[in-house]
């Protein structure tokens, strides 16, 4: 008895934890600006005021952040053409590889591997002024392709890695029997393999999305305007102008969240068991 | 014919598949990580600030030189190193109480089980932004802190002046606290996943040997995670000396100097004072870092004969 009652305290501390900073944030996206300076947690006279500012397509209000909030659909587009570029270039350039790795023996596999694996581990900041300069010298700032070719890189060797040891769990027969019915390697993959291994891509594609939706570092330095500027850049320019209140920020934040969110949410199973997958598998 | 076995011809196309299989992936990650580091590395043997285009030449090693004798690094490289250290720590601590707790069957896992991804869900860059209003002048956490502040000073008759955001200290243990929240989640799940592959026999043996759960933990649980904690270990610690969203939306740097972590100094040098030669140099420690520490962890791992080569 003490032990279940114990349990679901601890149950409820942890749920507090993961859930209260953002539940506050939510709250108050729903506040009138005076409320927030009561510090409540719940708007008391809810309002989607905050909110009305993003999608404002006439453009006559003068509130603060106005400016910015009305760039803030174009955004959403700029981040969704980025984020399913990057997934689908992660899908197919990350299993191809994956593939190889897992399914036919050949020299130097070892290497590639490592070759992965170092790249994962360089920070972003390293190459950030490099990476600059090559965008530039190609005439690809203020592109969606500069951002997501940095995006994809980034992301591409977790992709392979998990997709190798996701891969590795299939049966062989499979793609035997289908060698055996006269499919090339290639047919095998494409017509047997890769159906079988559905979840897995949608696991890392899902992944790479959410990756790339969220990055900043890149997509604050490429892009300069809403042509190709993506939600986080467009989300921190309210960290640079003083005087917009927080609860528009806070409606900000919360469009910006929602759409991960969701997807994880959606996904919830497959997304554990690729991040799970990774170490074990 | 076959006597002759042109293996070495016959491995050739073999290999040839799934080579060109990789190359895409090859391609890309030689055009945008490979050459930028080793051009990264190139430029910061050169004196290049954007400010002077026209004196860009080869000075050997005088940025490592001016850079090893600032400060500022000095600065800088403390800080990011209480910023992993503490950030390590707590993310191992949290994620293992959560992971141990998700194994457990009671009603509602699911749940908590789904709102793990809440924080990681979040950009780090809006995750920096709720954290300016969770612990700015009117936010939840900012009341909190300083009641609790209050109530120590009342209990223990001290006069600790509570500043918020204004103070160094408050500042960096904040921006530490918000970037532990949002790691959190991921090394829970791979906590929980190696949680759940620990055989049960051992638990029940264990039981019948009549072994207190702190034992249990202690002698099953804690060596089947060694080598999870440790990837957890190496992925934070990484992350740490990356901290970059977070600083910019939450702190930008400040107060002062006082969360001036490494990534941030680098972008400054970079992107405010223009230099290039320098700031190149800087990137090139922080990848000397991490890379010096994750092949550290790495080699544990070996000696420990918990990587199979």
């Amino acid at each position: 008895m003490w032990r279940r009652a114990s349990l679901y305290i601890y149950a409820l501390v942890a749920v507090v934890y993961l859930t209260l900073p953002f539940a506050w944030v939510t709250a108050v996206s729903f506040m009138p600006e005076r409320e927030v300076t009561q510090q409540r947690w719940w708007p008391e006279e809810p309002t989607m005021g905050n909110y009305n500012l993003y999608f404002q397509v006439d453009g006559r209000s003068a509130d603060v952040g106005a400016a910015i909030a009305r760039q803030f659909p174009r955004a959403i587009v700029n981040s969704l053409i980025i984020g399913t570029a990057v997934m689908l270039l992660n899908l197919t350039c990350g299993s191809l590889a994956a593939y190889a790795l897992a399914r036919l023996p050949f020299r130097g596999n070892l290497l590639l591997l490592l070759f992965y694996l170092g790249s994962r581990s360089v920070p972003g900041v390293a190459i950030m002024i490099p990476m600059y300069l090559l965008m530039r010298s190609y005439g690809l700032l203020d592109t969606h392709l500069s951002v997501i070719l940095s995006h994809t890189t980034f992301t591409l060797p977790f992709t392979i890695w998990i997709l190798k040891g996701y891969f590795q769990t299939v049966p062989l027969d499979l793609e035997r029997a289908a060698r055996v019915d006269g499919c090339t390697p290639l047919g095998a993959l494409v017509r047997v393999f890769l159906p079988v291994t559905t979840p897995g891509l949608v696991a890392v594609g899902i992944f790479a999305f959410i990756a790339s939706w969220g990055e900043f570092l890149f997509a604050l330095l490429f892009t300069t305007t809403i042509a190709s500027r993506p939600v986080t850049v467009l989300a921190s320019d309210f960290a640079q102008e003083l005087q917009v209140p927080f609860t528009v920020i806070a409606a900000g934040g919360v469009l910006v969240i929602l759409l991960p969110l969701v997807l994880s949410f959606l996904f919830q199973r497959l997304i554990i068991q690729g991040i799970g997958g990774s170490v074990t598998g | 014919m076959t006597v002759l076995n042109p293996s070495h011809l016959m491995s050739r196309t073999r290999d040839a598949l799934p080579l060109l299989l990789n190359l895409p992936a090859v391609i890309l990650l030689l055009a945008f990580i490979a050459y930028p580091i080793g051009i990264s590395f190139w430029m910061s043997l050169h004196r290049y600030n954007l400010r002077r285009p026209d004196q860009v030449y080869f000075h050997g090693l005088d940025n490592y030189a001016t850079i090893l004798a600032s400060s500022e690094f000095w600065n800088a490289l403390w800080i990011s190193l209480y910023f992993t250290f503490m950030a390590v720590l707590l993310v191992i601590v949290i994620a293992m109480a959560i992971a141990l707790l998700l194994h457990e069957s009671f009603r509602g896992r699911g749940v908590v089980r789904a709102l793990l991804l809440i924080p990681w869900a979040i950009p780090g860059v809006v995750n920096g932004l709720m954290w300016v209003g969770l612990l700015g002048d009117y936010g939840a956490f900012n009341a909190m802190l300083a009641d609790s502040v209050a109530v120590v000073n009342y209990l223990f008759g001290l006069d600790i002046v509570y500043t918020g955001m204004a103070s160094p200290f408050v500042a960096l243990n904040a921006a530490i606290g918000a970037h532990v929240w949002r790691s959190v989640p991921f090394a829970c799940i791979i906590f929980l996943a190696a949680i759940q592959a620990i055989p049960t026999e051992q638990y029940r043996a264990a039981r019948v040997d009549g072994a207190t759960s702190w034992n249990r933990f202690r002698f099953i649980t804690l060596p089947w995670l060694y080598h999870a904690v440790l990837v957890v270990a190496i992925f934070e610690t990484m992350n740490g000396f990356r901290a970059f969203d977070l600083i910019y939306a939450l702190t930008g740097g400040g107060p002062g100097d006082a969360t001036h972590v490494i990534a941030w100094q680098t972008y400054k040098e970079a992107f405010a004072r223009l230099d290039f030669g320098g700031a190149n140099a800087y990137s090139y420690l922080i990848t000397v870092i991490t890379m010096t520490l994750a092949v550290i962890y790495i080699r544990l791992l070996y000696r420990r004969g918990l990587v199979q080569g």
